[in-house]
């Protein structure tokens, strides 16, 4: 694992009940009331102050492409509450790779969770062996 | 459904789920949902200047799916690990077949931890998704 390309943070983030509703009604929950899912902070990406550094990284090889997520808990991300979220991102090569590595931790410093997202790097040019088949 | 918290039997296997067909409307709520806007999920014309015959679906979507199908099997247990590997894409207008078993039971001071192996698999039976969940009693963190 290289030097981290970037560290960004802490960000302040939240919970809120519409957002955590929204994110159970696509994700196939029965019920849209509930706490957040362990998948639901892949909500704090979205933040521009997280998600730049990713797409001007990325940029430099070509498209990026979700290749593995992990959550891991110290506890719950609770409903309606706020965090802060500091997130290092690394780069790997062979094959080009960029790792987000994101602690969530509550107001009072404690951490709660982390979230660790990787990203495989697409350069066009090898897209053809990488992509399924077009169906026959 | 088991409603006490008692660990789950080594090797139990969870009910099958089917997740889909994904209609282009889906993966545009999803990525509203959640934020993730990559156009390879969301611009067919773009998917398929990188070979992909149709838009795939969000690897984090399978990943999700998972979540309602473990709650349903245990409700008094909760995830505090969850991870996933994402293989071959799903894509629209296809489904995925979600698959599950517990691999381990794990003990500490807390109690019990079970090892749940995840599989998502395309309508072709491909692997779309490997990943395992680690869930405790719900209040035992």
């Amino acid at each position: 694992m290289t030097a981290p390309l970037d560290r960004v943070g802490p960000l302040r983030v939240s919970t809120p009940a519409e957002s955590v509703r929204a994110f159970r009604r696509e994700t196939g929950w029965r019920d849209a009331d509930g706490p957040p899912p362990a998948s639901y902070p892949v909500v704090f990406m979205r933040m521009p102050e997280i998600g730049e550094p990713i797409r001007r990284a990325a940029q430099e090889i070509g498209l990026p492409v979700h290749e593995a997520q992990h959550f891991e808990y110290a506890r719950p991300v609770e409903i309606d509450a706020e965090y802060d979220v500091t997130m290092e991102l690394r780069r790997e090569s062979d094959p080009p790779r960029l790792v987000s590595i994101a602690e969530v931790c509550d107001l009072s410093g404690a951490f709660v969770a982390r979230v660790t997202t990787t990203l495989r790097l697409i350069d066009p040019a090898t897209v053809a062996r990488l992509a399924p088949k077009a169906p026959s | 459904m088991t409603a006490d918290r008692t660990p789950p039997r080594l090797g139990e296997k969870l009910p099958t789920a089917t997740v889909g067909p994904f209609a282009p409307d889906q993966l545009a709520r999803y990525a509203e949902a959640s934020g993730d806007s990559n156009p390879l999920h969301l611009d067919a014309a773009f998917a398929r200047g990188f070979g992909f015959p149709a838009r795939p679906v969000h690897g984090m979507r399978l990943l999700a799916a998972f979540e309602p199908l473990l709650a349903d099997w245990r409700p008094d247990l909760a995830a505090i690990d969850l991870r996933g590997q994402f293989l071959t894409p799903v894509l629209e207008g296809e489904s995925a077949v979600l698959t599950a078993r517990v691999a381990k039971i794990e003990n500490d001071a807390n109690g019990f931890i079970a090892v749940v192996r995840l599989m998502a698999q395309t309508e072709k039976g491909a692997p779309a998704l490997m990943g395992e969940a680690r869930l405790r009693p719900r209040g035992k963190f």
